[in-house]
């Protein structure tokens, strides 16, 4: 399992540098974000599902919830890009956490253990899950765009959107338990992203 | 050591320059911008693709879990409304000669009509060959007898909120149903049920579901989804050759 070799925990990883694993900034975007995106995966659950629709109806309104929480779900992140100093703590995180080289190609094809971070915080993996939530975040936004707000596309593009917006729901809902699996796997994670320490 | 050696005789340093690797942000921003595009010429061939594969197969409960399966059942209110069907009233009124109202059996007496068209969603859905029954509503107009001045015919749902409607030509020219049977089954609750509207060549959110009155006027009702910002003319065909 990722992150427990020689008695390194992933988990307590940054305990060496002395600085948290996530700092207040990081951790405010990640949780907004998140609290968007579980609105997202409850609204589109009620909109999409024959099943859950009549549980509460009022489907403008919950159209007009999911429109405004797609809105909103990458919002935090672009204005850190945004307005963070090209030197702050905060954007040398950021591209940590968008660093992709050699050594994480190799990683993927032989996962290692705790050893391979090299006082980075994050293995390759967990960039790929970053990166996933970016891109079809990105992707889910544009097609429901099409969806919602009844641009005058052609008809198949519409369809094409919409199947898109279906597929990304659950690739996304698979990848989103994944993570939560990794989180009950890796507690400290859990408390370090919280409250730490 | 077995895997991942290699690093300890030479650990890469954890580099701020994204420069020096390639940005997996930037890849991402792209990739999503990619896949969205793509979706819009490649989405619908695959879909359709998809269905009618899992249609070959035997379909049925397996399509209603995959991406692009068959109706999505939409409810403005809380909840599907609840009709009962041995009360059930269709109202004819406004600017009539004779105000009439039908029972589900005076409407199943009436001269039948059965059509086969697709049902197609304005976000993008469809549902293929959907086989409709019922009678027209111009057969139920005419019986009425309309006054001059009927231009529109504005549409009620029991759910008290949502609200649709057409010009008296195109109900006259489209050949819109007053449907009660879907795919030779009586209309289900989540469906519209008891009697709901089936307005051919247009989007469905004209297809007014939970039909309890239809009420001739001097002009056209802005209705639930056209307040929203959609067209009034739904004509699928608007959209089609963009």
């Amino acid at each position: 399992m990722i992150g427990d070799a020689n008695g390194v925990s992933l988990d307590t990883l940054s305990a060496s540098s002395n600085e948290p694993r996530f700092i207040i900034t990081e951790r405010l975007i990640h949780w907004s974000s998140a609290l968007c995106f579980l609105v997202l995966l409850f609204t589109g659950s009620l909109l999409y599902f024959p099943s859950l629709a009549p549980l509460i109806g009022n489907r403008a309104l919950i159209v007009e919830i999911h429109i405004y929480a797609g809105f909103l779900v990458l919002l935090p992140l672009l204005l850190a890009v945004i307005y963070s100093p090209s030197h702050s703590e905060l954007r040398r995180r950021l591209s940590e956490l968008a660093s992709w080289s050699a050594s994480d190609r190799a990683w993927l094809k032989h996962p290692t253990k705790a050893s391979w971070y090299h006082g980075g915080r994050f293995n390759s993996g967990q960039k790929l899950n970053g990166a996933f939530f970016l891109s079809s975040l990105i992707a889910m936004l544009l097609s429901g765009l099409v969806m919602g707000l009844y641009i005058p596309l052609p008809l198949s593009d519409r369809q094409g959107a919409t199947f898109l917006h279906d597929f990304g729901f659950y690739i996304m809902t698979i990848v989103f338990l994944g993570h939560l699996l990794m989180v009950i796997r890796h507690r400290g994670s859990f408390s370090q992203m919280t409250f730490p320490r | 050591m077995g895997v991942g050696g290699d690093f300890k005789s030479d650990p890469p340093e954890f580099s701020t320059d994204a420069s020096e690797g390639s940005n997996l942000a930037r890849r991402s921003v792209l990739i999503g911008l990619g896949v969205a595009v793509s979706s819009l010429f490649v989405g619908a061939p695959v879909e359709n693709l998809i269905r009618n594969s899992t249609s070959l197969i035997g379909g049925g409960s397996l399509t209603s879990f995959l991406p692009g399966g068959g109706f999505r059942y939409y409810t403005v209110t809380g909840g599907y409304p609840l009709v009962d069907p041995s009360s059930y009233r269709l109202r004819i009124t406004g600017l009539v000669d004779t105000a009439h109202s039908y029972g589900l059996d005076e409407l199943a007496r009436l001269n039948q009509v059965e059509l086969i068209d697709d049902f197609q969603c304005v976000t993008g859905w469809v549902v293929n060959g959907v086989r409709w029954r019922g009678v027209p509503l111009a057969d139920l107009i005419e019986r009425s007898h309309p006054l001059a001045g009927a231009q529109a015919v504005n549409f009620y749902s029991a759910d008290n909120v949502y609200s649709e409607s057409l010009t008296l030509s195109q109900v006259r020219k489209l050949g819109v149903l007053v449907a009660t049977y879907l795919d030779d089954k009586p209309l289900s609750r989540a469906h519209g049920g008891p009697v709901r509207l089936f307005v051919p060549k247009m989007f469905g959110y004209k297809s007014i579901k939970w039909l309890n009155e239809v009420k001739l006027s001097s002009s056209a009702l802005v209705g639930y989804w056209e307040q929203n910002g959609y067209p009034q003319d739904a004509y699928i065909s608007n959209y089609q050759g963009l």
